[in-house]
């Protein structure tokens, strides 16, 4: 069952930079899929558009059988997709379960509920002593595997990672593979990765290539 | 209040304060500036409050229930009303007793102009208890206010001319309240031959007997009505209400309040714009994470809130400090004046509290709003 | 910088500039400014209006002298028809009409015969106030003017301005009026009558200047002459003419 599905798409910045030029594929549910591409192929401008960050200048976008455009934007945000960025952009100032907390404010009235959910959700990654600590104190590594909390915690349909091992070491990345690997065995969801990293891809059922904002193989 | 306005006031406290403690400096800045305005325009609020509480108190010390006076006249000080009349009110049921005043303004020393009141030498204001002896003025003497000693540089001995009149100060009259302390009283025939007003009087004050129902108190304000048709009876309350100078300082005061509210709003908003502005990728991530427009426009205006209801508080202790500081400045003039704080100056604090907070947050929850998410996030 | 984070600043500067007017000092160096001032001041307007004049007299002997001059002007085409009731302690009550021509000219009204004189060089009953005072005052309109005068100039020169009668019809003992104007606030703080020999005639200070209805003019002078000094009060006024707004006692 087709669950993303691009029609055409294409995305041009001020009149003249094409990110994107009529791209049209389809996932189905369950699928993950990786998009491989060099810098400037329009992997996170795919991602974007599919979290609703950006708007397509043309094209048909289509998440489980509704155009993009007939979403509330907030519902399919906190319900449908959990995001990964690549700079983690976590709230530094935070400790590591308030940020996760944060995106259970919009769906979870219980703070106690918060905070469990949260917690255990760093525990389940390996951070259950790392928890209260502020996440500017945490190695990138660590700071991922909280960004990656934060956007499962709401058990999203759709988890899309931008570069999720972009700002990763070796070992940090390996890590972070593992933990998306259970996710993905132990969740039936859907995941979509922009990468560079082949060993990404190989975790994934899917792969399509990206050149110069077209999808040139899948 | 929905659900969704429901979520976002869970924790989200903590947050702000978070917030606010990364930035101390400029919050508190902010917090000193709004206290600073609103204190000041309490203090304004509140002397005048205070002025108008100190008249009601010297005219209910005269028991001084009704004032007559001349109907039509803009400016009460302009009214011209038969001493006669003193006598058919004091025969009307329920009038114990009437005291008439003429109020002229005179020019003293062909230089200033000087409120100048003129008694009946009968009357007890002028029979005023000074160290245990009575004072009844002769003619060409005159009793000085402490206010309008202290202003003019003038005291007990010196000679004075009132339009071209000699007189001459022969002690301090006890004013009952600020207006009587800056004038000048001299006998009422004196001041009746100086301005050509022999028989008439500015105001009758009419005290009623003890106990006197409302009903019966307006019937005696119909019966003083029908005397004459120029005549026009007013309580205490209502005449305060027309005074000129306490509806002055009110008005400046309420015109310094609001206009420190609206300066307050533009320093929150200010604030606030630079706040979100530093927080573009914050706001973004909140937006990315599935915050509603709702939530993100309750984390301003929480945040706003905490701010100008804690100026409020400060602006509230700056406000009375202010006011006890003023209070006693116009006791060194003689003003004697009681501080009053009351229930409505502390609503007055909260709905200005709320004001700032609410209209404070509007431009930045627009600006909040329109953050692009993935512009802000690839900053 | 965001055009939003420039609003706030603006709301400032536009506030700031609207305060702007507000320091800026009121007195005018400009001679038209402050003749036109002068004139404003001066010139009464041409409506209808009751006004009560105190008049208060000192003596050189010491005698003290007060009494009250109501006066009606009720403005018509042809000219300004002027009722005077003059009341006093000492006097009894007089009353009197005077009609002014639009040219300044002044007569006896009709069927009025009048009964106090209102010849120029008398005084007022129960005061030692010239009556031309009163006649100007209530007739003529007022032109300002640089003094053109050099010989007065020299003699007085605290004095900036003169002030004349638009019409030559009145027949004043005085030649030329100078202004002593107060340089900060453009005021005038005296005005000095000056006769054909270029003596001071009479001086008047000016003691207070206010609303006078819905005007800005001189609410009370001191008029110093040879026989004492005036304190002219302006202590009621009302605008109109029409029944039944009598007299404000």
């Amino acid at each position: 069952m087709t669950f993303i599905q691009l029609e055409n798409i294409s995305c041009v910045y001020n009149g003249v930079i094409s990110a994107l030029a009529d791209v049209s594929l389809s996932i189905s549910e369950g699928e993950t899929v990786a998009l491989l591409g060099p810098s400037g192929s329009g992997k996170s401008t795919l991602l974007n558009l599919i979290a609703g960050y950006e708007t397509a200048t043309s094209g048909v976008l289509k998440i489980a059988g509704k155009s993009i455009a007939e979403w509330n934007k907030d519902t399919f945000r906190r319900e449908l997709i959990g995001f990964l960025f690549q700079q983690f952009h976590l709230l530094d100032h935070l400790s590591a379960v308030r940020n996760v907390e944060l995106a259970l404010f919009p769906t979870c009235k219980d703070a106690n509920q918060r905070h469990l959910k949260s917690s255990r959700l760093l525990k389940e990654v390996g951070l259950l002593n790392r928890l209260n600590v502020q996440t500017k104190y945490l190695s990138g590594g660590e700071r991922q595997r909280v960004a990656f909390c934060r956007s499962i915690v709401n058990k999203p349909r759709l988890l899309l990672a931008d570069e999720p091992t972009g700002n990763l070491d070796s070992a940090s990345s390996e890590t972070l593979l593992k933990t998306l690997s259970e996710y993905i065995s132990s969740h039936q969801g859907t995941m979509i990765v922009a990468t560079h990293d082949t060993e990404v891809a190989k975790i994934c059922s899917r792969v399509i290539y990206l050149e110069d904002g077209k999808a040139v193989s899948q | 209040m929905n659900s969704d306005v429901k979520n976002s006031l869970y924790g989200m406290g903590s947050l702000i304060l978070d917030n606010i403690r990364c930035r101390p400096l400029r919050a508190f800045i902010a917090i000193l500036s709004i206290a600073v305005a609103l204190g000041g325009a309490m203090t304004m609020v509140g002397t005048s409050e205070s002025l108008e509480s100190t008249l009601v108190l010297g005219y209910e010390s005269r028991q001084v229930d009704l004032m007559v006076m001349q109907a039509n006249k803009t400016n009460p000080m302009t009214s011209r009303i038969d001493t006669s009349i003193s006598d058919e009110i004091l025969a009307i049921d329920g009038v114990e007793s009437v005291q008439a005043l003429l109020a002229d303004s005179l020019l003293v020393d062909s230089n200033y102009s000087i409120m100048v009141y003129g008694w009946p030498s009968s009357y007890q204001e002028v029979q005023y208890q000074r160290d245990g002896k009575r004072v009844i003025l002769n003619h060409g003497e005159i009793l000085i206010g402490h206010t309008a000693a202290s202003l003019n540089n003038l005291s007990i001995g010196d000679h004075l001319e009132l339009n071209f009149g000699e007189y001459k100060i022969v002690d301090y009259f006890e004013a009952g309240n600020f207006f009587e302390s800056g004038v000048l009283f001299m006998r009422l025939d004196d001041l009746q031959q100086l301005t050509s007003s022999v028989g008439k009087v500015t105001f009758i004050f009419v005290a009623l007997d003890a106990g006197i129902t409302d009903q019966q108190k307006r019937v005696v304000t119909h019966q003083i009505e029908q005397i004459s048709p120029i005549l026009k009876v007013v309580t205490t309350d209502e005449f305060l209400a027309d005074n000129q100078l306490t509806s002055a300082v009110r008005g400046l005061g309420h015109v310094i309040l609001i206009s420190n509210i609206l300066l307050s709003i533009l320093i929150v908003s200010t604030i606030m714009v630079l706040s979100v502005s530093e927080r573009r990728n914050e706001i973004a991530i909140f937006r990315a994470i599935g915050w509603s427009a709702w939530q993100i426009s309750w984390l301003v205006i929480l945040e706003t809130t905490v701010i100008s209801a804690t100026a409020a508080v400060m602006g509230g202790l700056i406000g009375w400090t202010g006011l006890e500081i003023s209070l006693s400045h116009l006791q060194t003039l003689g003003v004697y004046t009681e501080s009053v704080v009351t229930i409505e100056q502390a609503v007055w604090l909260v709905l200005s509290a709320i004001l700032i907070a609410l209209f404070g947050a509007a431009l930045p929850i627009y600006y909040a709003l329109n953050i692009s998410i993935h512009e802000a996030l690839r900053e | 910088m965001s055009f939003f984070l420039k609003i706030p600043h603006l709301l400032f500067f536009v506030l700031f500039l609207t305060l702007i007017p507000f320091y800026q000092n009121h007195a005018s160096e400009d001679t038209t400014e402050t003749i036109q001032h002068l004139e404003n001041l001066l010139n009464r307007s041409g409506k209808d209006y009751q006004v009560k004049i105190r008049i208060t007299s000192h003596t050189q002997n010491g005698e003290h002298l007060v009494v009250i001059l109501q006066s009606t002007r009720d403005a018509e085409p042809t000219g300004d028809r002027l009722l005077f009731r003059l009341a006093g302690e000492n006097i009894p009550a007089y009353n009197s009409c005077l009609q002014c021509s639009a040219g300044g000219e002044t007569s006896a009204c009709e069927n009025n015969s009048g009964e106090f004189i209102t010849e120029p060089g008398t005084h007022l009953p129960g005061s030692i106030l010239p009556w031309e005072e009163i006649l100007v005052g209530a007739c003529a309109d007022w032109r300002v003017g640089p003094i053109d005068n050099s010989i007065l100039s020299e003699q007085y020169p605290q004095a900036t301005y003169s002030v004349e009668p638009v019409t030559d019809n009145f027949d004043a003992s005085w030649r030329s009026t100078l202004i002593v104007v107060d340089k900060i606030t453009g005021n005038p703080d005296l005005f000095l009558r000056i006769d054909k020999n270029n003596h001071q005639l009479r001086k008047i200070k000016v003691v207070e200047i206010g609303r006078i209805g819905s005007w800005t003019g001189i609410r009370s002078a001191i008029i110093t002459t040879q026989h004492g000094r005036i304190l002219m009060e302006i202590i009621g006024f009302s605008m109109g003419t029409d029944s039944p707004k009598p007299w404000e006692e």
